[in-house]
């Protein structure tokens, strides 16, 4: 096919290439320049964000609605089969219950008359809001989630985020109608933590593996495998006794701890409204 | 003159690349509540930006990758403007090297998205290293391009369809009776 150059395109050819060159170079500056704000801290670049955030978090949330009722569907068959035994193992469970059940009354009435005595100051009781997970974990160098709801549902920055299992993690972005989860395994994730038994405390410290470790341990800590990890409250941003993880290998120095929530197969949270 | 229709279907034609790249970003992003699976999950957008880049550009444009990128990074939490950056590195790559890879065949086209997301890769780690001040561990960004890789050829061979097919519609709105 043979083309005609007519005298318009003679004239105009250049032009639009040259616009189309300044518009990429325009973007490339933009790109750098976005990315500078972010280094910074700037909080424009944060604006972008969750301005962007708000906008995908619902077409995000009806995408992985076939995956949800997939995994639903998967929960449920296993549950399923597993039913008679899970009935029995209740059953038992419900009986031992019971015994603690009237333990703990007797202990909350002598923990009452105590603080009465005492006059100790009562800590303000947390509240929670429930969200759904709408991303994946984010990719190889990232571990962080968004979820559908924002300020607008109540929750804020910095407050803790829990499933059933345990902590995920901490909100560190907030939108109107989303907010970002900085999930534990980040390499930019520190949580204050206690070991259970022999009450240690360190810093749970993110290494973008599945895999935590302990950081800030005292030289002389004797931490078992098979210890649990859970939050001591430092800092004010998580309550204490969130049961986090459990200690997996204690070696040359290195404490690694698996995580009981699994954020990748997390649907529905709880935000924890912690008032320190 | 080509009527309202007609010129309506052009356009539709001309953005199916971007909406496809668009839906495979969605799917990347999207909660699977599979364990581990985000962290190696195969790049997907970038292969379609790869193939329509290098054998139909203009399909292609860079304001889409741009845009694509921010939203990546939006989502994935990434540092702003980091993958719009990669992403328009990634096309101006693609677009020095067309006229050499374009009329090779399939394999020497697969080799090149290879090495193209080798690039890529290491440019994302060298550039979250930055960020985060420290080196970051490639293992799992191995696997990924590894997986990526694998999944190129299913994806060229059915965008080879889909170009043919509007390549062809297209010809017939344009010169057809």
């Amino acid at each position: 096919m043979v083309i005609k150059k007519t005298r318009a395109a003679y004239v105009f050819l250049p032009g639009k290439q040259w616009f189309s060159r300044a518009a990429v170079a325009l973007m490339v500056a933009c790109a750098g320049t976005l990315l500078m704000m972010s280094k910074a801290g700037n909080p424009t670049a944060t604006q972008i964000r969750t301005d962007i955030t708000d906008i995908v978090a619902p077409i995000l949330a009806v995408a992985s609605s076939p995956m949800d009722s997939l995994h639903d569907a998967g929960t449920w068959l296993s549950e399923m089969s597993q039913l008679r035994d899970e009935n029995a193992m209740l059953k038992t469970q419900n009986r031992q219950l019971l015994q603690w059940q009237a333990a703990a009354k007797e202990m909350e009435n002598e923990n009452h008359s105590l603080r009465e005595l005492m006059k100790v100051v009562p800590s303000q009781k947390s509240s929670y809001i429930t969200a759904r997970f709408v991303s994946d974990v984010g990719g190889p160098y990232m571990h962080s989630a968004l979820v559908n709801g924002g300020s607008s549902q109540g929750i804020k920055k910095d407050e803790a985020v829990i499933n059933e299992n345990g902590l995920l993690g901490r909100v560190i972005d907030i939108g109107d109608n989303s907010a970002r989860i900085l999930l534990l395994g980040d390499i930019n994730s520190r949580v204050p933590v206690v070991t259970e038994q022999t009450q240690e405390k360190s810093i749970l410290s993110g290494n973008n593996s599945d895999w935590p470790t302990l950081a800030y341990l005292p030289a002389t800590a004797k931490i078992a495998i098979g210890e649990r990890v859970i939050t001591s409250g430092d800092g004010g941003i998580f309550p204490p006794g969130i049961p986090v993880g459990v200690v997996i290998s204690a070696e040359a120095g290195m404490v690694k701890v698996q995580p009981f929530a699994d954020a990748a197969k997390a649907e529905y949270v709880s935000v924890i409204d912690y008032a320190f | 003159m080509i009527p309202v229709g007609r010129r309506l279907e052009l356009i539709i034609l001309a953005s199916t690349p971007s909406l496809i790249t668009a839906a495979l970003a969605i799917f990347y992003l999207s909660s699977k509540h599979l364990s581990g699976l985000g962290q190696f999950m195969p790049a997907l957008p970038l292969i379609p930006v790869f193939y329509w880049g290098l054998s139909h550009s203009r399909d292609m444009p860079y304001w889409f990758v741009f845009a694509l990128g921010l939203v990546m990074d939006a989502v994935m939490g990434m540092p702003m403007g980091l993958s719009s950056l990669l992403y328009m590195i990634f096309l101006k790559l693609l677009h020095m090297q067309r006229r050499f890879i374009q009329k090779e065949g399939f394999i020497i086209k697969w080799g090149y998205f290879g090495a193209l997301l080798a690039v890529f890769n290491v440019l994302d780690a060298v550039g979250l290293a930055f960020f985060n001040t420290g080196p970051m561990d490639i293992g799992m960004a191995f696997l990924q391009w590894l997986l990526t890789v694998c999944c190129y050829p299913f994806f060229h061979k059915l965008f080879d369809a889909l170009a043919e097919h509007i390549q062809s519609r297209r010809w017939h709105i344009l010169h057809g009776s």
